[in-house]
């Protein structure tokens, strides 16, 4: 276990406060704390892809950012007047 | 210990923090618009520190390129996101976005 593992743990507790924020509250609150955890998932796997040492790994943290992005592109619009 | 050992832990670290602190912010805040304030640091200044750390252990080579690819992909998208955020909450809010014919007034006044 290397230190960029420890680091990829210590940023998944960060997800419990998202978790939390995405439980209760207003639509938009809940927004807010989905679309920070994106940004602390695309954190960890940038991190483990490190930690692996494998170049390819990079990609899915690639891809994750891209689509989380679209996502909440795709809520916010819909919170909007639909939701 | 090397010092770019020593500058990547620092910068890794620094990063967690930053990570951590913007989750308990996003916690703690009242309503959306402040707790969007605190995605901010975690969407811009954790990518670049972490990359930074990347490139620093990988020197450029494909993680390290890629790593900052990332990191750029989060910077540009991140602020988009959030006033994208707003807007939607301003607009289930107040039914717009514009600028409203009373906020106008209380500005204008001392």
């Amino acid at each position: 276990m290397n230190e960029w593992s420890v680091a990829a743990l210590a940023l998944l507790a960060g997800l419990v406060p998202c978790g939390v924020v995405c439980l209760r509250g207003s639509p938009v609150d809940r927004l807010v704390g989905l679309e920070l955890a994106g940004t602390v998932d695309t954190l960890v796997l940038l991190v483990l892809a490190q930690a692996y040492d494998r170049a390819i790994y990079f990609d899915l943290a690639l891809a994750l950012a891209l689509l989380s992005f679209a996502g909440g592109l795709v809520f916010a619009r819909f919170l909007e007047r639909w939701i | 210990m090397s010092p770019r050992e020593l500058a990547v832990l620092a910068l890794l670290a620094l990063g967690v923090g930053v990570t951590l602190l913007s989750c308990l912010g996003v916690l703690v805040m009242r309503d959306a618009y402040d707790r969007l304030h605190y995605t901010a640091p975690a969407g811009v200044l954790a990518p670049l520190v972490i990359a930074a750390a990347v490139v620093l252990e990988e020197r450029l080579s494909a993680a390290g390129i890629k790593a900052v690819l990332v990191a750029l992909v989060l910077v540009a998208t991140n602020p988009v996101l959030g006033h994208a955020t707003a807007r939607a909450a301003r607009i289930r809010q107040f039914g717009e976005w514009r600028v409203r014919e009373e906020e106008r007034e209380e500005g204008a006044s001392p």
